[in-house]
């Protein structure tokens, strides 16, 4: 960083802050189009140290270093979630996204009856659902012999089984995911707040409607649920519902659109799945630890040391998963897809008290992604020319992935 | 050190030692037992590190809270016997205690 550049930033730089562990780190300013950003993350391990500080968006320490990623994933006594995880953090009328923007042990109470609902049993009652929605999906373009997969393909699973778990409209899945875009990719503030407040008053009339006449579903458990004796009130429902349902969408999709990337660029590992569909949930694991897609935020609760660093009472802090999976020191050659390797411990859905429950439905929804796509479109690639390009910010993922295949290539599949 | 057995539904064993003051998770976990999953971590949140405790030890065992009753609502293959084994806290006590897998955790 060049004197200028940080005279101008220093103003969020504390001064416990070593200047030798200051850089101009931006999320949001990583790669540009055409770039890799795993590429860029993997470099970052290499090059800066275990942990720095950026002065962006308001200051930040950044872990860039598996064991480092882990601790302060497990201590969530000490960096906490509950003033906010987003980086740069929401504006205060946004409503806290709930369950992740809270602490135990208010945290635990309010997962309760999510770990319920997504777990084993739970899953299993949606994937017949997510099943029938795949090939329904791929039936729709597998004649046409192209595709954009982000945008034809890849969020529409998941937010159809969003709307079965709280039981909305299955018509209100191409509005929603128009605003989901609107609130998590346009740059611009104002749409996106106009996009948020839209988002909001949707949630918050299906509340009313629950709390009117409630069903079985999982909307009507949050709308009922109490805490401490009190109901919820209709913020915290509001924000519950919004992260559930944006929980699940640009992860989901985005390990969907990785993978697909990646199969339709390795012909052996393409074959390989179809070949052995019993390799496919290690396949997903490894694809899991290859390319982890989100950043979080914590605040430091109490003066503490980190990596041989002190920390301060309020410090930031941001939790990138990608470093996890670059890491060298953590995995040998992390850059190569090795299907056969152990992943176990990789960091992509989080560890500790706040580790993603929807993990078991994004493990189903990619397997059944991958069996079903392979079944009727086994041969893909990159339409010729095309440039990939991944979103910088807290959620990565490809902007767009253009498919070709040759039609027709399957006679039996369905 | 505490022994645990821990029997596949084949009805192969193994044997495997823990400290006192483990929970039957990390016995499972540091000893490579795969039968396990425990995707939260030991956190009490998944419902995937479900095991079936022999009848000889069920008695030595406090009961399962209203979490943990909870989330064995929402096991495959539940019995009476059934607990989540990171809530088995280990001790002399329980030396030899023998643990069934069951079929399937998710
Ligand atoms: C491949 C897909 C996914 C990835 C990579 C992923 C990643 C993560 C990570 C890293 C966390 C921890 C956040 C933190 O510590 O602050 C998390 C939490 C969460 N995820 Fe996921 N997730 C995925 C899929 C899903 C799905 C399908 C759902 C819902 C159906 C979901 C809902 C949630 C919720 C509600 C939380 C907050 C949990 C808490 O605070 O206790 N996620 N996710």
């Amino acid at each position: 960083m060049t004197d200028a550049a940080l005279g101008a930033l220093s103003n969020t730089v504390s001064p416990h802050v070593p200047a030798e562990l200051v850089r101009d780190f931006d999320l949001f300013d990583m790669v540009r189009d055409g770039e890799d950003i795993y590429n860029a993350w993997h470099e970052l391990g290499r090059s800066a140290p275990p942990l720095f500080f950026t002065p962006r968006y308001g200051g930040f320490w950044v872990l860039n270093d598996a064991v480092l990623l882990e601790q302060a994933f497990r201590q969530a006594d000490i960096y906490c979630s509950g003033k906010g995880i987003g980086i740069p953090p929401n504006p205060p009328e946004v409503p806290a996204c709930l369950p992740i923007e809270a602490d135990d042990p208010y945290h635990k109470e309010l997962r309760r009856p999510l770990n319920i609902a997504l777990s084993p049993k739970g899953v299993a009652g949606l994937a017949k659902r997510a099943r029938e929605i795949c090939i329904q999906l791929i039936n729709d373009l597998k004649d046409s012999g192209t595709c954009d997969f982000i945008r034809d393909f890849s969020l529409k699973m998941p937010m159809e089984l969003f709307l079965r778990l709280v039981d909305l409209p299955s018509s209100d899945r191409e509005y929603l995911l128009g605003l989901a875009h609107e609130t998590l990719k346009v740059a611009d503030p104002a749409r996106r707040h106009a996009a948020i407040e839209e988002l909001n008053r949707y949630i918050s009339g299906w509340v009313d409607k629950r709390l009117a006449q409630p069903g079985e579903d999982f909307l009507s458990t949050v709308v009922n649920m109490e805490i401490d004796g009190r109901p919820l009130t209709q913020t915290e429902r509001v924000g519950y519902m919004t992260t559930l349902m944006l929980g699940g969408l640009d992860t989901v999709g985005g390990m969907m659109g990785m993978t697909a990337m990646h199969l339709a660029t390795h012909d052996a590992h393409r074959r390989h799945l179809r070949e052995h569909p019993e390799d496919i949930p290690a396949a997903i694991e490894e694809m899991l630890r290859r390319y982890p897609l989100s950043t979080f935020a914590r605040y430091v609760s109490r003066d503490s040391e980190l990596g041989g660093v002190q920390l301060k009472e309020g410090d930031r802090i941001m939790l990138p998963t990608i470093a996890h999976g670059m890491d060298e020191q953590q995995w040998n050659e992390p850059l190569a897809v090795d299907f056969g390797r152990s992943t176990r411990d990789h960091l992509t859905f989080g560890s500790g008290t706040h580790r993603c429950p929807g993990a078991n439905l994004a493990r189903v929804e990619l397997r059944i992604f991958i069996e079903e796509w392979l079944a009727r479109i086994p041969d893909f690639a990159i339409a010729e020319g095309a440039v990939l390009s991944f979103e910088n910010g807290a959620v990565t993922g490809l902007k767009s992935l253009p498919l070709t295949w040759s039609i027709p290539q399957t006679e039996n599949a369905g | 050190m505490i022994r645990v057995i821990f029997v596949e539904i084949d009805g192969s064993r193994r044997v495997v030692e823990a400290r006192p003051d483990d929970r039957a998770f990390d016995a499972a976990r540091n000893n490579g037992i795969t039968g396990i999953i425990g995707e939260c971590g030991g956190e009490l949140a998944c419902a995937t590190c479900h095991v079936w405790v022999d009848p000889a030890f069920a008695a030595k065992l406090p009961p399962p809270g209203d979490v943990e009753q909870e989330l064995l609502e929402c096991v495959f293959d539940r019995k009476d016997i059934s607990r989540l084994s990171c809530q088995i806290r280990l001790s002399e006590a329980l030396d030899g205690l023998i643990l069934h897998l069951p079929p399937r955790q998710i």
